[in-house]
């Protein structure tokens, strides 16, 4: 978060991220070329610029793919999140030089316009083992120029944060594009086991972590459901419902209860208990995985603040979350799963005069 | 991890544990880098032996032919100080067009001197043309145009169609699936098909295709390029190269490991 505008909201862990993804990048194209060219020194420096930039790009996407599910399991690797949108960009880039290379090399200076050449001269659509595998990179790289274009939170902001993930969400669609890009393009051509054993190697990594990922998040979650309709204690005002024991939640720390549709994160900090919808404004974060810092609730992804009585952001930010009302009888904690309109003040419950 | 330890990006510095597992993940990529490259570099099928002389101008003088193909059928051999040995070089235009010559300009059997850019393989030549200039414009009294024999040889073959300007060395590799559009758009530019077949020895053979009557074959075989293929035809040779009359209905996809199977047709 920033008070001015700045088009990059450059931070010494953003610089040193790029430096090493840069890097990275250089590393690779340069030890991939040098190889290629003393290897076979025969293949010509586009078709090599082609297929180091194409097996990079790949090669990027597939780690980019497992950074979400690995901060899922263990959230010590955020900071790779944290600035994960120029990871996708870069690997934007490179693909950029690999589809305009191709698309230079296989159709222009041809008679026809390249872009009609790359969708008229392979009409096989009904031929899996012939079928225009250019066609699937193409537009594998316009969803991610898509991503990459709207990366910026310019485009977060005025495009909603569940549009904005929904549109980012095809990248899925995207890495499926490029798997056949590969198995029906380059590997039909290739003879050795190995190169389809990477593929099936990456593949099976993505998968992997991803249903790890949500098999704890179905623990989690599983963990976190309180059944509204069970509880009925006398005592409690009604519409409340059992959420924990506030010794459960460690000081400026959360818990995050799924009641009904709601999932909710109830917060503890100076001996109060205070609820809000669980997921940030920015990128739907899960809030009760932050923490409070300087008395605002802190996404753990990428430090979104709000004040946990009003789930406001500080001013002169504009982010509000739903609240609810909490309820602390003894070491138990109520609470009343109807939220109140975004921003809504609710008082926080105290714990201090139960201790 | 210390249980208060926490992450935000926007502060100067990253806990202790956070810094130590983000350099994990950052040296487990570093070091996957070799072995990825190394493999995809090693187990890549070979690149060819073709050769483009792009940028490297070379002249040749010898006699214009503009069937079956158009081809420059060199006067002699030393021009090129031992590199060629006298045989017919296909030429071909800039990019991805066949060599188109006006007959009114430059007639059949016409002595031309053509600058170009060599491309070769295994002793088939093509020559990207530049500029043509006509030194004896009429056709030269020995100069008989090349025209399908009835005696040609029926036959049955299995390969793979390309294009020759590409596969003969602009393009590395130029065949296969990743060529196959490319390979479309050259014939579509007019450039004789290449029909590329192993022979039982290991080695290719190459056959120039055209219609029944010497006609061209495009856009016949478009759908046949870049794939393993089966045809039958008539052979007849033209210099040192073969010129393939296709029976265009029996063209067949087949499976890419039956390319040497046995005959089809005869």
């Amino acid at each position: 978060m920033a008070l001015t505008y700045d088009p990059v909201h450059w931070t010494p862990h953003k610089r040193l991220y790029d430096r090493i993804l840069i890097a990275f990048i250089g590393v690779y194209l340069l030890l991939f070329i040098g190889l290629q060219s003393i290897l076979h020194p025969t293949c010509t420096i586009e078709t090599n610029l082609i297929r180091a930039t194409g097996t990079l790009g790949f090669f990027m996407l597939h780690l980019i793919l497992i950074i979400g599910p690995l901060c899922r399991l263990d959230r010590r690797f955020l900071p790779l999140l944290y600035n994960r949108r120029h990871f996708g960009v870069a690997m934007f880039l490179v693909a950029l030089v690999h589809g305009v290379f191709n698309l230079f090399q296989s159709h222009a200076m041809g008679n026809v316009d390249p872009m009609i050449s790359l969708f008229t001269s392979n009409t096989q659509y009904g031929s899996l083992a012939r079928f225009p595998f250019q066609s699937l990179g193409f537009f594998a790289l316009l969803i991610l120029f898509l991503m990459a274009a709207t990366s910026h939170d310019f485009w977060l902001k005025n495009l909603g944060p569940r549009v904005w993930k929904a549109l980012h969400m095809s990248v899925y669609f995207a890495y499926c594009l490029l798997v056949m890009h590969v198995m029906l393009g380059v590997i039909q051509l290739e003879k050795s086991p190995v190169l389809i054993g990477m593929v099936g190697l990456g593949m099976f990594v993505v998968i992997g972590f991803h249903v790890a990922a949500a098999i704890k998040q179905s623990k989690t979650d599983a963990a976190s459901e309180r059944n509204a309709t069970l509880e009925v204690i006398l005592e409690v005002p009604e519409g409340f419902v059992y959420a924990c024991e506030w010794s459960e939640i460690s000081n400026n720390k959360a818990k995050m209860l799924i009641i009904g549709k709601e999932n909710i994160a109830l917060f503890r900090y100076e001996d109060k208990i205070s609820a809000v919808h669980n997921l940030c404004k920015h990128q739907n974060g899960p809030l009760s995985e932050g923490r409070i810092i300087d008395g605002c609730i802190t996404c753990p992804w990428h430090g979104y603040q709000y004040l946990p009585e009003n789930g406001q952001s500080p001013p002169p930010f504009t982010e509000k979350l739903a609240t609810y009302d909490v309820f602390v009888m003894g070491s138990s904690v109520y609470i009343n799963p109807s939220p109140f309109p975004e921003g809504t003040a609710r008082n926080p419950a105290q714990i201090s005069m139960f201790n | 991890m210390q249980e208060e330890e926490f992450y935000i990006g926007w502060l100067a510095k990253a806990p202790p544990s956070f810094a130590r597992r983000t350099r994990q993940f950052v040296l487990v990529s570093v070091l996957s880098l070799p072995v990825v490259i190394i493999a995809l570099v090693y187990f890549q099928q070979g690149f060819s032996n073709g050769v483009f002389e792009y940028g490297k101008q070379t002249s040749l003088i010898g006699k214009f032919s503009p069937t079956p193909a158009p081809f420059l059928i060199l006067e002699s051999a030393n021009q090129t100080n031992g590199r060629l040995t006298p045989q017919s070089i296909l030429l071909v235009g800039a990019g991805k067009h066949g060599y188109f010559a006006d007959p009114k300009e430059i007639p059949a059997g016409s002595k031309v001197r053509i600058d170009g850019f060599l491309i070769y393989k295994d002793g088939k030549i093509a020559l990207e043309v530049k500029n043509i200039v006509v030194l004896e414009k009429y056709a030269s009294s020995d100069y008989a145009p090349f025209a399908p024999a009835s005696t040609a040889a029926p036959v049955s073959l299995r390969g793979e169609i390309t294009d020759p300007k590409c596969y003969l060395g602009v393009m590395n590799p130029g065949e296969g699936k990743p060529h196959q559009d490319c390979a479309v758009r050259c014939l579509a530019g007019g450039i004789p098909p290449l029909l590329k077949v192993h022979d039982g020895d290991g080695k290719e053979v190459y056959y120039l295709l055209f219609g029944p009557n010497g006609a061209p074959l495009f856009p016949q075989i478009q759908q046949y390029v870049g794939s393993g293929i089966g045809l039958c035809g008539r052979i007849q040779t033209f210099d040192n190269w073969q010129i393939l009359y296709v029976d265009t209905t029996s063209i067949q996809h087949i499976n890419k490991y039956a390319l040497d199977a046995g005959p089809m047709c005869h």
